[in-house]
Protein backbone atom coordinates (compact mmCIF):
# COMPACT_ATOMS: atom_id res chain seq x y z
CA UNK A 1 0.00 0.00 0.00
CA UNK A 2 3.34 2.61 0.98
CA UNK A 3 4.38 1.74 -2.86
CA UNK A 4 1.10 3.20 -4.37
CA UNK A 5 2.00 6.21 -7.20
CA UNK A 6 0.57 8.98 -5.90
CA UNK A 7 0.12 10.72 -9.55
CA UNK A 8 -1.06 7.19 -11.15
CA UNK A 9 -3.91 7.46 -8.39
CA UNK A 10 -4.67 11.33 -9.79
CA UNK A 11 -5.07 10.32 -13.35
CA UNK A 12 -7.34 7.03 -12.36
CA UNK A 13 -9.23 9.32 -9.87
CA UNK A 14 -9.28 12.27 -12.53
CA UNK A 15 -10.53 9.59 -15.53
CA UNK A 16 -13.29 7.94 -13.66
CA UNK A 17 -14.86 11.33 -12.51
CA UNK A 18 -18.53 11.49 -13.43
CA UNK A 19 -19.08 13.58 -16.18
CA UNK A 20 -22.21 14.93 -18.08
CA UNK A 21 -22.16 14.10 -21.69
CA UNK A 22 -22.24 17.06 -24.24
CA UNK A 23 -26.17 18.63 -25.10
CA UNK A 24 -27.72 16.75 -28.06
CA UNK A 25 -25.55 13.79 -26.73
CA UNK A 26 -28.01 11.28 -26.62
CA UNK A 27 -29.62 12.20 -29.62
CA UNK A 28 -26.75 11.93 -31.60
CA UNK A 29 -26.48 8.71 -30.56
CA UNK A 30 -29.40 7.29 -31.14
CA UNK A 31 -29.52 8.67 -34.71
CA UNK A 32 -26.37 6.81 -35.17
CA UNK A 33 -27.42 3.56 -34.41
CA UNK A 34 -29.10 1.32 -36.29
CA UNK A 35 -32.25 1.54 -34.45
CA UNK A 36 -34.93 0.22 -37.42
CA UNK A 37 -32.57 -2.46 -38.88
CA UNK A 38 -33.05 -4.13 -35.35
CA UNK A 39 -36.00 -3.63 -34.67
CA UNK A 40 -37.38 -5.48 -37.89
CA UNK A 41 -34.88 -7.98 -37.27
CA UNK A 42 -36.26 -8.53 -33.52
CA UNK A 43 -39.52 -8.85 -34.70
CA UNK A 44 -40.06 -9.73 -38.65
CA UNK A 45 -37.59 -13.09 -38.26
CA UNK A 46 -39.91 -14.77 -35.51
CA UNK A 47 -42.77 -13.90 -37.19
CA UNK A 48 -41.73 -15.56 -40.64
CA UNK A 49 -40.38 -18.14 -38.83
CA UNK A 50 -43.36 -18.66 -36.66
CA UNK A 51 -45.24 -18.87 -39.97
CA UNK A 52 -43.24 -21.73 -41.81
CA UNK A 53 -43.38 -23.51 -38.53
CA UNK A 54 -47.36 -22.81 -38.61
CA UNK A 55 -47.68 -24.13 -42.05
CA UNK A 56 -44.98 -27.12 -41.40
CA UNK A 57 -47.76 -28.14 -38.64
CA UNK A 58 -50.43 -27.25 -40.53
CA UNK A 59 -49.55 -29.84 -43.12
CA UNK A 60 -48.05 -32.78 -41.05
CA UNK A 61 -51.59 -32.14 -39.45
CA UNK A 62 -53.82 -32.36 -42.48
CA UNK A 63 -51.33 -35.16 -43.54
CA UNK A 64 -51.56 -37.25 -40.63
CA UNK A 65 -55.19 -36.75 -40.83
CA UNK A 66 -55.48 -37.87 -44.29
CA UNK A 67 -52.96 -41.25 -43.46
CA UNK A 68 -54.85 -41.86 -40.62
CA UNK A 69 -58.58 -41.52 -42.56
CA UNK A 70 -57.19 -43.34 -44.98
CA UNK A 71 -55.79 -46.23 -42.86
CA UNK A 72 -59.64 -46.11 -41.25
CA UNK A 73 -61.13 -46.08 -44.37
CA UNK A 74 -58.72 -49.17 -46.12
CA UNK A 75 -59.52 -51.27 -42.73
CA UNK A 76 -63.07 -50.78 -43.65
CA UNK A 77 -62.95 -51.60 -47.06
CA UNK A 78 -60.70 -54.71 -45.88
CA UNK A 79 -63.78 -55.57 -43.29
CA UNK A 80 -65.97 -55.40 -45.78
CA UNK A 81 -64.04 -57.41 -48.45
CA UNK A 82 -63.64 -60.39 -45.65
CA UNK A 83 -67.57 -59.89 -45.34
CA UNK A 84 -68.33 -60.52 -48.71
CA UNK A 85 -66.12 -63.61 -48.94
CA UNK A 86 -67.88 -65.10 -45.56
CA UNK A 87 -71.32 -64.67 -47.14
CA UNK A 88 -70.08 -66.18 -50.19
CA UNK A 89 -68.70 -68.87 -48.79
CA UNK A 90 -71.59 -69.55 -46.46
CA UNK A 91 -74.17 -69.22 -48.95
CA UNK A 92 -72.56 -71.56 -51.37
CA UNK A 93 -71.93 -74.11 -48.30
CA UNK A 94 -75.85 -73.70 -48.08
CA UNK A 95 -76.61 -74.70 -51.71
CA UNK A 96 -74.03 -77.66 -51.26
CA UNK A 97 -75.86 -78.85 -48.49
CA UNK A 98 -79.06 -78.37 -49.94
CA UNK A 99 -77.97 -80.37 -53.09
CA UNK A 100 -76.42 -83.11 -51.10
CA UNK A 101 -80.00 -83.33 -48.39
CA UNK A 102 -82.04 -83.87 -51.94
CA UNK A 103 -79.43 -86.05 -53.90
CA UNK A 104 -79.41 -88.39 -50.32
CA UNK A 105 -83.31 -88.23 -50.38
CA UNK A 106 -83.69 -88.28 -54.35
CA UNK A 107 -80.65 -91.04 -54.16
CA UNK A 108 -80.44 -90.14 -57.43
CA UNK A 109 -77.56 -87.26 -57.67
CA UNK A 110 -79.91 -85.33 -59.56
CA UNK A 111 -81.19 -81.85 -58.91
CA UNK A 112 -84.81 -80.86 -59.86
CA UNK B 1 -59.50 -25.97 -78.68
CA UNK B 2 -62.02 -24.55 -75.99
CA UNK B 3 -64.60 -26.40 -77.43
CA UNK B 4 -62.28 -29.65 -76.86
CA UNK B 5 -62.03 -28.64 -73.37
CA UNK B 6 -65.62 -28.37 -73.09
CA UNK B 7 -66.54 -31.67 -74.44
CA UNK B 8 -63.65 -33.42 -72.68
CA UNK B 9 -64.62 -32.06 -69.18
CA UNK B 10 -68.25 -33.00 -69.99
CA UNK B 11 -67.68 -36.41 -71.06
CA UNK B 12 -65.38 -36.90 -68.03
CA UNK B 13 -68.25 -35.91 -65.71
CA UNK B 14 -71.26 -37.33 -66.75
CA UNK B 15 -70.58 -40.07 -69.80
CA UNK B 16 -67.74 -41.50 -67.81
CA UNK B 17 -70.02 -42.76 -64.14
CA UNK B 18 -72.83 -44.12 -67.53
CA UNK B 19 -69.68 -46.66 -67.89
CA UNK B 20 -69.41 -47.68 -64.28
CA UNK B 21 -70.98 -50.83 -63.64
CA UNK B 22 -74.40 -50.69 -62.61
CA UNK B 23 -75.60 -52.17 -59.59
CA UNK B 24 -76.58 -56.17 -60.66
CA UNK B 25 -79.37 -56.47 -58.22
CA UNK B 26 -83.22 -54.34 -58.89
CA UNK B 27 -83.18 -50.94 -56.73
CA UNK B 28 -86.92 -51.37 -55.75
CA UNK B 29 -86.64 -54.95 -54.95
CA UNK B 30 -83.76 -54.10 -52.77
CA UNK B 31 -85.59 -51.49 -50.44
CA UNK B 32 -88.70 -53.86 -50.36
CA UNK B 33 -87.05 -56.68 -49.50
CA UNK B 34 -84.66 -54.29 -46.47
CA UNK B 35 -88.05 -52.75 -45.15
CA UNK B 36 -89.04 -56.27 -44.74
CA UNK B 37 -86.45 -57.66 -43.20
CA UNK B 38 -85.33 -58.14 -39.77
CA UNK B 39 -82.08 -57.66 -40.90
CA UNK B 40 -79.89 -57.29 -43.86
CA UNK B 41 -76.49 -56.80 -45.31
CA UNK B 42 -75.76 -55.02 -48.12
CA UNK B 43 -71.80 -55.02 -49.20
CA UNK B 44 -70.96 -53.54 -52.57
CA UNK B 45 -67.34 -53.63 -53.69
CA UNK B 46 -66.34 -52.24 -57.30
CA UNK B 47 -63.12 -52.67 -59.32
CA UNK B 48 -62.02 -49.64 -57.41
CA UNK B 49 -63.39 -50.72 -54.05
CA UNK B 50 -61.68 -53.96 -54.30
CA UNK B 51 -58.60 -52.59 -55.49
CA UNK B 52 -58.09 -49.84 -52.24
CA UNK B 53 -58.91 -52.69 -49.98
CA UNK B 54 -56.14 -55.21 -51.34
CA UNK B 55 -54.08 -52.69 -50.13
CA UNK B 56 -54.70 -53.35 -46.51
CA UNK B 57 -54.83 -57.25 -46.71
CA UNK B 58 -51.56 -57.55 -45.66
CA UNK B 59 -52.08 -60.29 -43.00
CA UNK B 60 -51.01 -63.56 -43.48
CA UNK B 61 -54.52 -65.11 -43.34
CA UNK B 62 -55.54 -62.32 -45.64
CA UNK B 63 -53.52 -64.15 -48.56
CA UNK B 64 -55.95 -66.01 -50.17
CA UNK B 65 -58.72 -63.65 -50.41
CA UNK B 66 -56.67 -61.00 -51.60
CA UNK B 67 -55.32 -63.33 -54.38
CA UNK B 68 -59.13 -64.25 -55.03
CA UNK B 69 -60.04 -60.27 -55.17
CA UNK B 70 -57.05 -59.18 -57.27
CA UNK B 71 -58.99 -60.73 -60.39
CA UNK B 72 -62.11 -59.59 -59.98
CA UNK B 73 -64.36 -56.62 -60.66
CA UNK B 74 -66.56 -56.34 -58.15
CA UNK B 75 -68.47 -58.72 -55.59
CA UNK B 76 -71.96 -57.51 -54.71
CA UNK B 77 -73.73 -59.68 -51.89
CA UNK B 78 -77.26 -59.27 -50.04
CA UNK B 79 -78.44 -61.13 -47.13
CA UNK B 80 -82.00 -60.56 -45.94
CA UNK B 81 -83.26 -62.06 -42.75
CA UNK B 82 -86.85 -62.37 -42.05
CA UNK B 83 -89.16 -62.74 -38.92
CA UNK B 84 -91.77 -64.77 -40.13
CA UNK B 85 -92.13 -66.93 -43.53
CA UNK B 86 -93.74 -65.54 -46.49
CA UNK B 87 -91.86 -62.11 -46.88
CA UNK B 88 -90.66 -62.61 -50.32
CA UNK B 89 -92.36 -64.52 -53.58
CA UNK B 90 -91.56 -66.49 -56.44
CA UNK B 91 -91.72 -63.36 -58.74
CA UNK B 92 -88.98 -61.67 -56.29
CA UNK B 93 -87.25 -63.94 -57.11
CA UNK B 94 -87.20 -64.02 -60.72
CA UNK B 95 -86.89 -60.84 -60.70
CA UNK B 96 -83.03 -61.06 -59.65
CA UNK B 97 -82.67 -63.62 -61.63
CA UNK B 98 -83.81 -61.80 -64.66
CA UNK B 99 -80.21 -60.19 -64.27
CA UNK B 100 -78.58 -63.53 -65.16
CA UNK B 101 -79.97 -64.46 -68.14
CA UNK B 102 -78.65 -64.22 -71.61
CA UNK B 103 -76.48 -66.44 -73.07
CA UNK B 104 -73.09 -65.60 -71.21
CA UNK B 105 -75.49 -67.05 -68.09
CA UNK B 106 -74.97 -70.89 -67.54
CA UNK B 107 -77.32 -72.16 -64.89
CA UNK B 108 -74.90 -74.92 -62.82
CA UNK B 109 -77.74 -75.69 -60.35
CA UNK B 110 -80.91 -74.66 -60.06
CA UNK B 111 -83.33 -75.97 -57.52
CA UNK B 112 -87.04 -74.96 -57.28
CA UNK B 113 -89.87 -75.52 -54.36
CA UNK B 114 -93.40 -75.22 -54.17
CA UNK B 115 -93.55 -72.04 -52.48
CA UNK B 116 -90.18 -70.59 -53.91
CA UNK B 117 -89.01 -70.84 -50.42
CA UNK B 118 -86.22 -73.25 -50.76
CA UNK B 119 -84.98 -72.20 -54.67
CA UNK B 120 -81.34 -72.44 -55.25
CA UNK B 121 -79.33 -71.09 -58.03
CA UNK B 122 -75.66 -71.31 -59.00
CA UNK B 123 -75.33 -69.09 -62.56
CA UNK B 124 -71.49 -69.20 -63.72
CA UNK B 125 -70.85 -66.17 -66.35
CA UNK B 126 -69.01 -68.52 -69.14
CA UNK B 127 -66.88 -66.03 -71.86
CA UNK B 128 -65.24 -67.87 -74.67
CA UNK B 129 -64.95 -71.12 -72.04
CA UNK B 130 -63.68 -68.91 -69.35
CA UNK B 131 -65.35 -68.21 -66.41
CA UNK B 132 -66.18 -64.19 -65.47
CA UNK B 133 -68.89 -64.25 -63.17
CA UNK B 134 -70.92 -66.26 -60.78
CA UNK B 135 -74.73 -65.77 -59.26
CA UNK B 136 -75.38 -67.60 -55.95
CA UNK B 137 -79.14 -67.44 -55.02
CA UNK B 138 -80.34 -69.17 -51.78
CA UNK B 139 -83.66 -68.54 -50.89
CA UNK B 140 -84.79 -70.13 -47.01
CA UNK B 141 -88.48 -70.02 -45.29
CA UNK B 142 -86.80 -66.62 -43.09
CA UNK B 143 -84.00 -65.93 -45.09
CA UNK B 144 -82.78 -64.57 -48.31
CA UNK B 145 -79.06 -64.70 -49.78
CA UNK B 146 -77.74 -63.23 -53.60
CA UNK B 147 -74.26 -62.82 -54.34
CA UNK B 148 -72.99 -61.89 -58.07
CA UNK B 149 -69.39 -61.96 -57.92
CA UNK B 150 -68.17 -60.28 -61.11
CA UNK B 151 -64.91 -61.67 -62.71
CA UNK B 152 -62.89 -64.66 -63.18
CA UNK B 153 -63.69 -66.98 -60.62
CA UNK B 154 -64.97 -70.68 -59.80
CA UNK B 155 -66.42 -72.11 -56.56
CA UNK B 156 -63.75 -73.91 -55.79
CA UNK B 157 -61.65 -70.50 -55.96
CA UNK B 158 -63.68 -70.41 -52.67
CA UNK B 159 -62.16 -73.48 -51.05
CA UNK B 160 -59.04 -71.74 -50.63
CA UNK B 161 -60.33 -69.59 -48.15
CA UNK B 162 -61.69 -71.89 -45.84
CA UNK B 163 -59.98 -71.91 -42.58
CA UNK B 164 -59.36 -67.97 -42.87
CA UNK B 165 -61.99 -65.00 -42.14
CA UNK B 166 -63.72 -67.11 -39.63
CA UNK B 167 -64.94 -69.53 -42.41
CA UNK B 168 -64.34 -73.10 -41.42
CA UNK B 169 -62.89 -75.69 -43.09
CA UNK B 170 -65.16 -77.81 -45.11
CA UNK B 171 -67.97 -77.98 -48.24
CA UNK B 172 -65.64 -76.84 -50.92
CA UNK B 173 -62.27 -78.93 -50.26
CA UNK B 174 -60.00 -80.43 -52.57
CA UNK B 175 -62.23 -83.30 -52.68
CA UNK B 176 -65.47 -81.64 -54.35
CA UNK B 177 -63.37 -79.46 -57.03
CA UNK B 178 -62.78 -82.25 -59.04
CA UNK B 179 -66.81 -82.57 -59.19
CA UNK B 180 -67.52 -78.90 -59.63
CA UNK B 181 -64.86 -79.07 -62.46
CA UNK B 182 -66.79 -81.86 -64.08
CA UNK B 183 -70.29 -80.12 -63.55
CA UNK B 184 -69.18 -76.31 -64.53
CA UNK B 185 -67.32 -78.34 -68.01
CA UNK B 186 -70.46 -80.00 -68.56
CA UNK B 187 -72.24 -77.10 -67.82
CA UNK B 188 -70.36 -75.27 -70.49
CA UNK B 189 -70.68 -77.85 -73.24
CA UNK B 190 -74.45 -77.42 -73.00
CA UNK B 191 -74.46 -73.55 -72.44
CA UNK B 192 -75.26 -73.94 -76.26
CA UNK B 193 -78.62 -75.75 -75.93
CA UNK B 194 -79.54 -73.57 -72.58
CA UNK B 195 -79.56 -76.18 -70.61
CA UNK B 196 -77.05 -77.59 -67.82
CA UNK B 197 -76.70 -80.70 -66.39
CA UNK B 198 -78.83 -79.76 -63.52
CA UNK B 199 -81.57 -79.45 -65.52
CA UNK B 200 -81.71 -82.10 -67.55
Amino acid sequence: VADFDPELENNLRDGLRLRQPSEGFADRLMTRLPQHETRRRVIAWPQWKMAVAASVLAAAAVGGYAAHHRQVEGERAREQVLLALRITHSTLDAVQQKISTQQDQTGTGEVQ
Amino acid sequence: MMKRIFLSLFLLLFAAPAFAQAPPFPVTLEKQLAERASNYTEVTLDRRMLDFASKFMNKEQDAEGKRIIEKLNGIYVRTYEFDKPGQYTAADLENVRRQFQGSEWVPMVKQRSKNANDDSDIYMKMVNGEVQGMFILNAEEKELNFVFISGPIRPEDLSDISGNFGIPKGKYSKEAKGKTEKDGAQAAKNSGSGKSEDEQ
